[in-house]
């Protein structure tokens, strides 16, 4: 009895105790070591989020719902190593699940979801504050290297080939509904137009004898005039709706990068204004002059009606 | 005296392997198997003595292996439902249970089926982590070589594999 004998469930289980990394890396074992890895490593990713959404709901329900006092709490920290994992998944999310829904791949980089169960499970084990910076570390360059990756050497190529696959797919539909006259959608079908023409010859010609027999030659015309028109508009349309599918692509991707530029942005904003108030805090003089300030700012309202 | 009285307080079943040997087992024992344990209550057969239980998919071998796992560790407590975030550990196998498994592939896969078949929890946990502990650390040739695994990629898909693993390899 060999080990690939075994149900695919019972082999998922022994993958499960694998470090997801390691699943990654046996996938190049053979091809049901591959679809087993990437089936585990699917669900290690649907897995992490559902985790990850359980103990943010956790950690937020412990903390105060007034900011400035959350600020002050000892969790605070772990809200916000939270909410950075948060944006990293999202990344992630918007690298992946397009290709992981079309079948074309897995959630390729077990390591990065060793990563955040890690950190996952050290926010549930310590209650002291945390450096967020240094926790995170790993994961941010990791899942970055990972994207990074993705979007340069694997994406492109997939792109290609599911390009291939819709133009395929639209030729056959093409094949079905020609002569009712389709519209493509990929742009890939140029090369079919003179046969959409001759379609529309054809059921002029075809129509002909039907009118011939007890109509005049005038309807026979008009019918074509109406055809040729109709023809016109459709190829129109046609070309109407590549532009805007063009347009909205083009759109879709600026979008995606703009996104993917503000959630990191916001994550680096989050992690200075951290820091800020570290440096704040440590530095006694500063925070008494705060503390000054602020006291001062709370004083003259107070007097004022006095006055 | 004293063995009726422990008889009575463990009545015993019989369960029959595919190869039709009959074992006498303590209750206790065959109800670690969440199988025998549904049949049992489903068929209120806990009563009867002589009721015989089928179990057409193991072999006596296995079976009696098994039946030597269940009553080593019939005092254990039940396994509870643990969370995911739980670390996956494999390194905690206890020597008993180690010892235990030095079998050849063979009867430990046979061991995982009966174990999944069986539902016997903490039996499948313990074969399924000491095959994984077989798998870790080993380069894809070895695993071929330890399990007898023969290499059927095409050459485009093993390309693809090993293109999108390249991700982390330092430069």
């Amino acid at each position: 009895m060999n080990l690939l004998d075994l149900p695919q469930t019972v082999l998922m289980d022994i993958f499960e105790y694998l470090p997801y990394d390691e699943v990654a890396k046996k996938r190049e074992v053979c091809t049901h070591f591959n679809y087993t890895g990437q089936q585990v490593l699917n669900l290690g990713f649907t897995k992490i989020i559902l985790e990850h959404a359980k103990i943010f709901k956790r950690i937020k329900s412990m903390l105060p719902r007034r900011e400035s006092e959350r600020r002050n709490h000892p969790l605070s920290r772990h809200s916000d190593i939270l909410t950075s994992i948060e944006t990293r998944i999202s990344m992630l999310t918007m690298t992946y699940s397009k290709f992981i829904d079309l079948n074309m791949c897995c959630f390729i980089p077990g390591r990065v979801l060793d990563e955040i169960g890690e950190i996952l499970r050290l926010l549930l084990t310590t209650s002291k504050p945390l450096r967020p910076h240094e926790v995170l570390q790993e994961l941010r360059d990791i899942s970055s290297m990972a994207i990074e990756h993705f979007d340069e050497k694997i994406a492109t190529d997939f792109k290609q080939e599911h390009r291939k696959q819709l133009a395929e797919s639209t030729g056959t539909r093409l094949l079905v509904c020609g002569p009712l006259g389709d519209i493509s959608f990929s742009g890939v079908k140029r090369e079919c137009q003179p046969v959409d023409h001759a379609i529309v010859q054809q059921a002029i010609v075809q129509l002909a004898p039907l009118t011939a027999g007890n109509q005049p030659t005038s309807n026979r015309s008009r019918l074509n005039l109406l055809l040729q028109r109709q023809y016109q508009q459709q190829r129109l349309l046609a070309a109407k709706v590549r532009n805007l599918e063009a347009s909205r692509k083009a759109q879709d991707r600026r979008l995606h990068e703009a996104t993917g530029c503000i959630t990191e942005l916001t994550t680096q904003v989050s992690e200075l204004k951290r820091q800020l108030e570290d440096v704040v805090a440590n530095t006694p003089s500063l925070a008494a002059k705060r503390q000054a300030v602020t006291s001062s700012d709370c004083l003259p309202p107070l007097k004022k009606p006095k006055v | 005296m004293n063995t009726e009285k422990t008889k009575l307080k463990m009545p015993s079943i019989k369960l029959q392997s595919s190869d039709e040997e009959i074992f006498d087992t303590d209750i206790q024992i065959a109800k670690c198997s969440g199988t025998i344990k549904t049949m049992l209550e489903d068929c209120g057969m806990e009563d009867d003595e002589n009721a015989i239980v089928p179990l057409p998919n193991v072999n006596s071998t296995i079976l009696r292996k098994v039946l030597t796992w269940a009553h080593y560790h019939k005092d254990d407590p039940q396994p509870t439902e643990d969370d995911e975030s739980k670390e996956k550990r494999t390194d905690d196998i206890i020597s008993w249970d180690a010892d235990f498994l030095k079998v050849d592939q063979g009867t430990l896969f046979e061991l995982i089926l009966a174990a999944n078949y069986l539902d016997i929890k903490g039996l499948l946990e313990l074969t399924c982590k000491t095959v994984a502990n077989m798998i870790k650390g080993k380069t894809p040739e070895e695993i071929r070589k330890t399990f007898n695994i023969k290499k059927d990629f095409t050459p485009a898909e093993e390309e693809q594999v090993r293109k999108e693993n390249e991700w982390c390899e330092e430069k």
